[in-house]
């Protein structure tokens, strides 16, 4: 009989405690849970569809859905992993329905770029701004492929399948989106 | 290829997340959740009128219980060397320990040993107890160890958590910690009778509980904690908005 008890006590340490309490319909969670996120959410977001109003819908609408499907959330990965998956499904969806293509190699001509990494890479220090300004110059495709393995930690295969694409035309992708990124970190400086 | 990009956002990712959300979103999906007002935003008085009242509740469960401990501590020490483990009646403090669910059959039955011959099946389990056959008493105690160490190990975890607000809320932690330690040194000392007390059983038994209710005591306080640190993050952001 202690035994049970034992094991009911454990569960809010493998579970996530602030979850459950949303599950049980605290208002005050909700909006805990919400401060946790909200920032991380935002910015992939508007790494993604590029635009702060749309960011926004898609933050607003992403945290909806969340809260309203928490039941079907069985911890099979963090929380924080599972909203950050509806925010990219949401950030792409919106990119397709506004019509912008996100496969970019055939139509980017970026074909006197070298193979290698330009040499200058190991010349100057990144910097965070730069960076940014630069992804947010990239085309559609080639961002969001490039946020995704970048920024988000996907790996390709991933990727592949958030997308619906190849494997192997995520790769190409990403070392084309990688090259333009870097091109255009240049050309600021 | 050369990794230096990738190493570089790996190493400054949260640098990368420098955006903040408009505060409106929350306020639309509050709305749209059909979420209650939010209690920090429009009103922070009553906030901290529960925060007291929460604190203060915990500070009284926390006293209710050391005392019953201490109590029936004092009162079984004198004069009870020749008596059998099966005939001290009240040593199991918590008749006012609100949660029945670790009651088990066995303890039920040794607060009123002798006057209930008709349980026979139980009364075997008590004989058992305390006749000391050896199996049986061995693997209860293992179990409970086991038990015990995994409360003893939750509430390390907790309390280095706690620890944390240590700095930042030099006050509030001296307080919660004061608690904790009233309940740990009532732990102690029963940790200390046991090895002279015939009524091992009762005194694990009370032992166990008295980790769980340190576990309780500490979640209430962490829970608290973070409720401070909510309401200070929306306040600083109000004033960081409003300049």
């Amino acid at each position: 009989m202690n035994k049970t008890v034992a094991l009911e006590l454990t569960e809010p340490i493998l579970h996530d405690e602030l979850v459950e309490r949303c599950k049980k319909g605290d208002s005050r969670s909700f909006a805990e849970l919400y401060g946790k996120y909200a920032r991380a959410m935002y910015n992939t977001s508007l790494r993604i569809v590029n635009h702060t109003g749309d960011a926004e819908d898609v933050l607003q609408e992403a945290f909806t859905d969340a809260f309203r499907s928490l039941e079907d959330f069985h911890y099979k990965s963090t929380f924080g992993a599972w909203l950050k998956r509806i925010v990219i499904n949401k950030s792409i969806n919106l990119l397709r329905k506004r019509r912008m293509d996100l496969i970019d190699i055939e139509k980017t001509n970026i074909g006197h770029l070298p193979d290698e990494d330009e040499p200058d890479e190991e010349d100057r220090a990144l910097k965070i701004e730069e960076i940014k300004k630069a992804v947010a110059l990239l085309p559609n495709g080639y961002r969001t492929v490039l946020t995704l393995y970048l920024f988000e930690g996907y790996d390709q295969e991933e990727i592949a399948g958030i997308l619906q694409v190849s494997h192997a035309t995520v790769r190409t992708q990403y070392m084309r989106a990688r090259q333009k990124l870097l091109q255009l970190i240049k050309q600021a400086a | 290829m050369s990794n230096r990009l990738e190493q570089f956002v790996h190493d400054h990712r949260e640098e990368f997340d420098g955006e903040e959300p408009d505060g409106k979103i929350w306020e639309a999906i509050r709305k749209d959740m059909g979420l209650g007002e939010d209690p920090d935003k429009k009103k922070p008085a009553p906030v901290v009128r529960i925060y007291r009242a929460a604190w203060a509740v915990a500070a009284a469960v926390v006293l209710l219980i050391a005392g019953t401990v201490w109590f029936f501590n004092a009162r079984q020490t004198p004069g009870r060397p020749a008596v059998a483990a099966g005939n001290q009646p009240p040593a199991r403090k918590p008749a006012t320990q609100p949660d029945t669910q670790t009651q088990t059959p066995g303890t039920n039955l040794a607060q009123t040993p002798a006057q209930t011959p008709d349980s026979g099946r139980t009364g075997n389990n008590l004989a058992n107890n305390t006749t000391g056959d050896a199996g049986t008493r061995s693997d209860l105690d293992e179990s409970q160890n086991e038990e015990m160490y995994h409360y003893a190990r939750l509430v390390e975890i907790k309390q280095k958590e706690l620890k944390t607000i240590e700095k930042d809320e030099p006050l509030l932690y001296q307080q919660f910690a004061m608690d904790v330690n009233k309940l740990d040194s009532a732990y102690h000392s029963l940790q200390q009778q046991l090895p002279k007390n015939p009524n091992r059983e009762q005194i694990l038994e009370a032992m166990l509980q008295n980790l769980q209710l340190q576990m309780g005591l500490l979640n209430h306080q962490l829970d608290i904690i973070k409720q401070i640190n909510h309401s200070k993050k929306t306040a600083y952001e109000k004033a960081y908005k409003t300049t």
